[in-house]
């Protein structure tokens, strides 16, 4: 590998994004390597993973007892039909966006800081969306026939409705879902042969050699993986933002007020990437301080991410305002009547402290301080995170609490089972990167030893 | 371990198993004979209708029952029957429920424990007979019946020592005692709605809940449906269904009322004016004008509730003005007053001179006036038996309870208010160990005395011979019975006193769901949103939002109310209409000893009876009862939901979007196309087509709990409006639109939501996964989901409730958890017409089809039909004031309306 051909394809920058101790490919594998497979977890790690576990368990059983009993057990009335599980559905899927395009289209436009977050952005994309996954089938009124929506040959010649944004969010979960895990997958393996290859035990050496599927560095391997990574990457990038246009459609492709904006589908994606990089700046923060990756994962890294949050916030302020804007410029009374409801409504409070968390929270970030400060970060990604949990909530609620029929506009209250299913799912994200944070390199190795060499030249 | 067969073995069995079949499938030797022509209705599944009579406050009600394999399962008018006129209200329509009601008494209790009818007999024959029925008193509610009057009669002579009491808590007696004041002679005011030109109400609620509701608002639709448009002035206390379809109406405390009174008087006759509100004095310059210049077609209706005074000034008013009115002899015969019977009863009882206490039918220890303490008078029997279909606070208190039959059960006959008699014949064998009224009191006069009303009531009508009797159950009617008018001469005139105005006012009303208490337990009437307040499964006081400011209350805190025998504590609303200084309650709530449904629900509003001042006061705490609509008010473009015009005015047609959704159906041309066209004309939102759908399409009922978290499954909902123009309301019934372009189609993943031929826009029940995206993007709102299971959830408490299933239609699934359900039109009747159809040429359904809320409607706003030729549909769509509920989104709704009018106001 001449270094002279791989400065070519790194854009000249002043910045470092590791530090001057790690000087060797070495050093970078027992960086990583090190916490996870020669100390054993802690017992912080355990009270975290007991924690996890429980809050896991109690949603398993609000989501038996919704599975048993129906529906019912929900807030969701005759007029405000779909409440929680639709919320939660789009705002895991909006998290899971932000994993792969750290991925992709940070890798295609040669961003080299990816490298010491991508692995954790990426594994934090699948556990966002097998969380997302849960909540369209759980929304159903009768779950034990969600394959309908799959064109399977039924006997009696049924098919799909094509025309329902419903069957393509079907296909594009079902496609996002699939797609990520083989990227994460294709981007492990490098790293699992050097798990195996490392000392430690044999049982566990023997693990991840099944994983490795029998890689060895060679020159061969090395040019598929890049090229199968790198198209993957290609086909990513439009994937992520169809995924996250599709969740639009299931609220633009209708005639509600309030849903049916052409402004959906890219406020949508926005929106994803806006929460998706919150949840990223959160554990790449836990990661760092946890595993001791400091010499790995750099304040400058914290930078760049608060900065594409502040640029997420200024767009959303904007969507807010397009929405108004052309509530007021169309002119039609529902529209209008919904604008003002927003704002003066039923929800009135909820919407308010969303505008703050989603567009005020963020403009912090104009600080420099701001970007590397570890509060500052933590507060604004949760504020983040809530901010958009409410504009998910709230597109439902205040649509269909006020649409055409005023003697059928119904007031929402969720119950107990909604909260204790949210929890359970927040419970069981975290559980697994618990998990994962053990079982797997948490940094790519491979990236981050091509970064060193590249860095150190 | 079981070896499975191979395929080869399953071949082989299945070729033996069909060469068995074959060789044991053969003709008997003998010859047989199949079914060709089936005497009408018995073939099993078939629905064949039967006329019969139900009873409400004692007066028959003619209905056709429809019986599938010998259970009824709905109540459908009678054309014939002058009281039903082929249409139903609530109560009629909540009847079918009460026959299959769980909470039913099923066998006679003793005090020692369930008994048998035999025991019941030798006991009270051994009390009653030696005494020649000393002590003896039956209470009964009103009887109308000829032949139960006539067993009483012929006990009565057996035991002559018995005396027999008849009460209605909701009764005629202020009405009867203005007729003897004025004509020294009981008689009944009959009025002729359909030949009134202008209407005067003081207070009065004709087009409300009661006996002739149906009758009167057949008659007022008809009239109204005429030019010039009649006209309907309104003074009242509280809201009414009447006073809301008025032209002018003005909310009056009782004083104002009767200062009213004088005012119109003193316009016809001349002299001193009372000071009168503006509103209230200008809506009766107007009043006064337009009744004078209809003379012979003008009508001054004094209410049900009003002091005798009121009854007599408008017995005056409607001789001076030659109204069409027709004075009867009372079809009660009965001649003493209600009241004045049960507190003469209550005071034998207290005083020990009736010892022995038989209740049929009747509830006085919930109704009966506190004053009487006929709870405590009821213990001082040494034998009290109650009589009832379901248990009630008079029987849980009395020695014997006995499950009386239901009307649908049991041989009778009736008088309707109008005379005319009806003989009800039973349409299925009683359920459970139950006598008829006629059947007890047989066995009281013969212990051994089989149950057999039937040979009473053809005992009583034995003149009709075979062919009449028979004429009369089919016809469900006894022809040549409706009692003929009585000559009458000018009533004089009466000025009512003015009553005092120091402090509230308490007007007590009959509920439109629960009546007097009769259908408390009634889950489909508690479910049932009250027509103006839209509450469910409850009642608030209602008062004028001055009223409440001064006592510092807001909607649904709780206040108390004292009176001089009882005190109540419920919530309050703040009701637009409401005269300010009266405070309204309904009666039937707070029951008590009556089940699941009825009891804890509201309060009772009869331990509000009696004489003297009416205390209303904060009580701290909030309660609000369930509504399922909060919004009446109408403001600024919404007012175009429910456009009202004036008489020869159009409504403004919405532009036209563009769409692109394809054509539904595709052939539009395709016979036949069902559309349908409700009139808010004339809908005065009685709510029997939302009972009458729930009956036929297996509606459920889903209890408060439920409502609480705004669910509900009514397929058909009545949107209540405020009408600003005349401070009364209106109503739109809003079933499904059947859009052409329907919104909920597209965006159904599995394709539940589907498009026929026929123009009806289909759920396919068991293709429904219940994404619920339908009802979500459905802009009227008119889905349902089942968010539990609710088709297999009771509201009857611990009552084993297999029993309401009998009253399922068989032609309409019964939903399950998490299915999205909706207004079909009734596509079972549809299919059965259409299975019907001619095998030649067009498919084309046989006889009109009509759906079960268009078959209920009183007033026959509802008009279905096809749109694909000539008939009421396309009338209804040529008329000046048909409109599209928001048309302007291009659904393109088969189910149209035609616009309310309201008389301009051409000012006096």
């Amino acid at each position: 590998m001449s270094g002279e051909a791989q400065m070519a394809h790194v854009r000249p920058s002043g910045r470092r994004w590791t530090l001057p101790s790690v000087t060797s490919f070495a050093d970078v594998t027992e960086a990583v390597a090190a916490p996870m497979m020669d100390r054993p977890a802690g017992l912080r790690y355990w009270i975290a993973f007991a924690a996890m576990a429980a809050l896991t368990l109690a949603g398993a059983i609000g989501i038996w007892a919704s599975l048993t009993y129906g529906p019912g057990l929900w807030g969701n009335n005759s007029a405000v039909v779909w409440g929680f599980p639709i919320a939660n559905y789009v705002w895991w899927i909006g998290i899971g966006n932000a994993g792969t395009l750290i991925s992709s289209l940070l890798l295609l436009t040669r961003q080299k800081w990816r490298a010491s977050i991508n692995r954790a952005a990426e594994a934090m994309t699948l556990f966002a969306v097998s969380m997302a996954g849960i909540f369209p089938i759980l929304h159903l009124g009768r779950q034990g026939y969600f394959y309908w929506l799959f064109p399977y040959p039924a006997t009696m010649g049924i098919w799909p409705q094509w025309r329902s944004a419903l069957v393509w969010d079907f296909w594009s979960i079902l496609s996002y879902l699939l797609f990520s895990c083989l990227f994460f997958y294709v981007g492990l393996i490098p790293d699992l042969a050097t798990l195996r290859d490392r000392r430690g035990s044999v049982a566990w050496r023997r693990f991840y050699g099944v994983l490795a599927m029998g890689w060895q560095g060679t020159p061969l391997q090395w040019r598929a993986q890049k090229r199968l990574h790198t198209i993957m990457a290609v086909i990513a990038v439009p994937l992520v933002c169809s995924v996250h246009s599709i969740v639009g459609l299931d609220f633009a492709a209708s005639l509600m007020p309030g849903w049916t904006e052409s402004i959906f589908p890219p406020y949508f994606v926005v929106g994803a990437f806006f929460s998706g990089f919150a949840v990223v700046v959160l554990i790449t923060l836990v990661l760092r301080w946890s595993m001791k990756l400091e010499r790995l994962i750099v304040p400058a890294h914290f930078d760049v991410m608060a900065k594409v949050i502040l640029a997420s916030a200024i767009v959303m302020g904007a969507s807010y305002g397009a929405e108004w804007f052309s509530a007021w410029w169309g002119g039609g009374p529902a529209d209008i009547r919904l604008v003002a409801y927003e704002f003066t409504g039923d929800y009135w409070w909820l919407y308010w402290l969303m505008l703050l968390c989603n567009v005020a929270a963020a403009q912090l970030f104009w600080l420099p301080s701001m970007r590397t400060n570890v509060w500052a970060l933590t507060v604004v990604s949760i504020a983040v995170l809530v901010g958009m949990w409410l504009e998910r909530i709230l597109i439902i609620l205040n649509t269909l609490s006020t649409g055409y029929e005023p003697s059928f506009w119904r007031t929402y209250a969720p119950t107990i089972v909604d909260f204790v299913i949210l929890i359970g799912t927040l419970g069981a994200f975290v559980l697994l990167y618990l998990i994962f944070a053990r079982l797997i390199p948490p940094v790519s190795m491979h990236e981050m030893r091509e970064l060193v060499s590249e860095e150190r030249e | 371990m079981s070896v499975s067969p191979d395929r080869r073995a399953i071949l082989r069995m299945i070729a033996a198993g069909a060469a068995a079949s074959v060789a044991a499938c053969s003709r008997p030797k003998q010859t047989i004979y199949p079914a060709v022509n089936l005497v009408d209705g018995t073939a099993p599944g078939a629905i064949s209708r039967y006329a019969t009579s139900i009873p409400l406050a004692g007066y028959g009600r003619g209905v056709t029952g429809l019986v599938v394999d010998d259970r009824p399962i709905k109540l459908e008018g009678l054309a014939a029957h002058p009281a039903s006129m082929g249409a139903t209200d609530l109560f009629t329509e909540v009847s079918i429920l009460d026959l299959y009601d769980p909470q039913r008494l099923r066998t006679p209790t003793s005090p020692a424990g369930p008994a048998s009818w035999g025991a019941f007999a030798k006991a009270a024959y051994e009390r009653i007979a030696p005494r020649r029925g000393d002590g003896l008193a039956i209470l009964t509610g009103r009887i109308t019946s000829p032949t139960l009057r006539a067993r009483i009669e012929a006990l009565g002579r057996r035991y002559p020592g018995m005396r027999h009491v008849r009460w209605e808590p909701v009764n005629d007696d202020a009405a009867l005692e203005a007729s003897r004041a004025a004509f020294g002679r009981a008689l009944t005011a009959r009025p002729r709605l359909q030949d009134a030109d202008v209407i005067l109400t003081l207070g009065a609620d004709p087009l409300g809940p009661g006996p002739d509701q149906v009758a009167h608002a057949r008659h007022w639709a008809a009239r109204r449906r005429q030019a010039p448009m009649p006209r309907l002035y309104a003074i009242e206390p509280s809201l009414t269904t009447t006073g809301a379809m008025a032209d002018r109406r003005v909310a009056a405390s009782p004083a104002d009322l009767a200062r009213a009174c004088h005012a119109l008087a003193a316009a016809w006759r001349g002299g001193d004016a009372q000071q009168l509100p503006a509103p209230l004095a200008k809506l009766v310059a107007q009043a006064a004008r337009d009744l004078a210049g209809a003379k012979g077609r003008a009508l001054v209706l004094a209410g049900e509730g009003q002091p005798a005074e009121v009854h007599a000034f408008a017995a005056w008013a409607n001789g001076r003005l030659a109204a069409p009115v027709d004075w009867i002899a009372p079809v009660d015969s009965d001649p003493r007053p209600h009241g004045q019977s049960l507190a003469a009863l209550s005071a034998e009882l207290h005083a020990g001179k009736v010892d022995t206490l038989i209740v049929i039918g009747a509830n006085p220890v919930y109704a009966a006036p506190p004053e009487l303490r006929f709870a405590e008078a009821m213990k001082r029997a040494v034998l009290s038996v109650v009589a009832t279909t379901i248990p009630n606070e008079t029987s849980v208190a009395a020695h014997w309870q006995l499950p009386l039959s239901h009307a649908l059960e049991s041989w009778g006959d009736y008088r309707a208010p109008d005379g005319i008699a009806s003989i009800a014949q039973p349409l299925i064998r009683p359920l459970h160990d139950s006598r008829s009224a006629i059947e007890l009191i047989d066995l009281l006069a013969d212990p051994a005395a089989d149950a057999d009303g039937y040979a009473r009531v053809r005992d009583t009508w034995q003149s009709l011979g075979p062919d009449g009797w028979r004429q009369a159950l089919i016809a469900g009617v006894v022809p040549s019975t409706v009692a003929a008018p009585v000559a009458v001469g000018q009533a004089p005139l009466v000025l009512p006193a003015i009553p005092s105005e120091t402090g509230l006012a308490l007007e007590t009303r009959v509920s439109p769901n629960v009546y007097d208490g009769s259908f408390a337990s009634n889950a489909w009437a508690q479910e049932c949103p009250e027509p103006l307040t839209k509450e469910v499964w409850g009642s608030s006081a209602r008062m004028h939002p001055r009223d409440m400011g001064r006592i510092g209350v807001l909607d649904g805190d709780l206040v108390r109310i004292a009176r001089a025998h009882g005190v109540v504590t419920l919530p309050v609303r703040s009701v637009r209409g409401q005269a300010e200084g009266v405070v309204t309650l309904y009666t039937g709530y707070g029951r008590n000893g009556s089940g699941a449904v009825a009891d804890g629900v509201g309060v009772n509003a009869w331990v509000l009876a009696g004489e003297g001042p009416t205390g209303v006061s904060k009580a701290g705490g909030n309660a609000p009862v369930l509504t399922t609509q909060h919004v009446f008010r109408l403001d600024a473009e919404l007012a175009k939901l429910y456009p009202v015009v004036k008489p020869g005015e159009k409504t403004t047609p919405a532009k036209s979007q563009p769409t692109l959704v394809p054509p539904n159906p595709p052939n539009k041309d395709a016979p036949p196309q069902w559309a349908m066209a409700i009139d808010t004309d004339v809908c005065i939102g009685c709510n029997a087509c939302v009972v009458s759908c729930q009956a036929e399409n297996n509606v459920p009922v889903i209890g408060p709990d439920e409502i609480a978290m705004g669910r509900d499954m009514h397929w058909l909902r009545v949107d209540r409006y405020e009408v600003a123009e005349t401070e009364g309301a209106g109503f739109q019934p809003v079933p499904c639109m059947q859009c052409e372009k329907a919104p909920c189609e597209p965006v159904c993943p599995v394709e539940a939501s589907v498009h026929t031929a026929e123009g009806l826009n289909a759920q396919v029940y068991n293709r429904c996964i219940g994404t619920r995206f339908c009802q979500a993007n459905c802009p009227y709102k008119v889905r349902r989901f089942n968010f539990l299971d609710y088709a297999g959830s009771s509201v009857w408490g611990d009552a084993d409730d297999a029993s309401i299933q009998a009253q399922r239609n068989p032609e309409v699934t019964v939903r399950s958890r998490g299915v999205m359900e909706k207004c079909t039109y009734c596509v079972q009747r549809i299919s059965a017409a259409e299975h019907d159809a001619d095998a030649d040429a067009e498919h084309r359904p046989v006889g009109a089809v009509v759906t079960a809320c268009q078959a209920a409607c009183p007033t026959q706003a509802i008009t279905f039909g096809r749109l694909d030729e000539p008939g009421p549909i396309r009338e209804a769509r040529a008329d000046p004031r048909h409109y599209a509920l928001l048309e302007e989104l291009g659904t393109r709704p088969r189910t149209t309306y035609l616009a309310r009018r309201v008389n301009p106001g051409d000012e006096a």
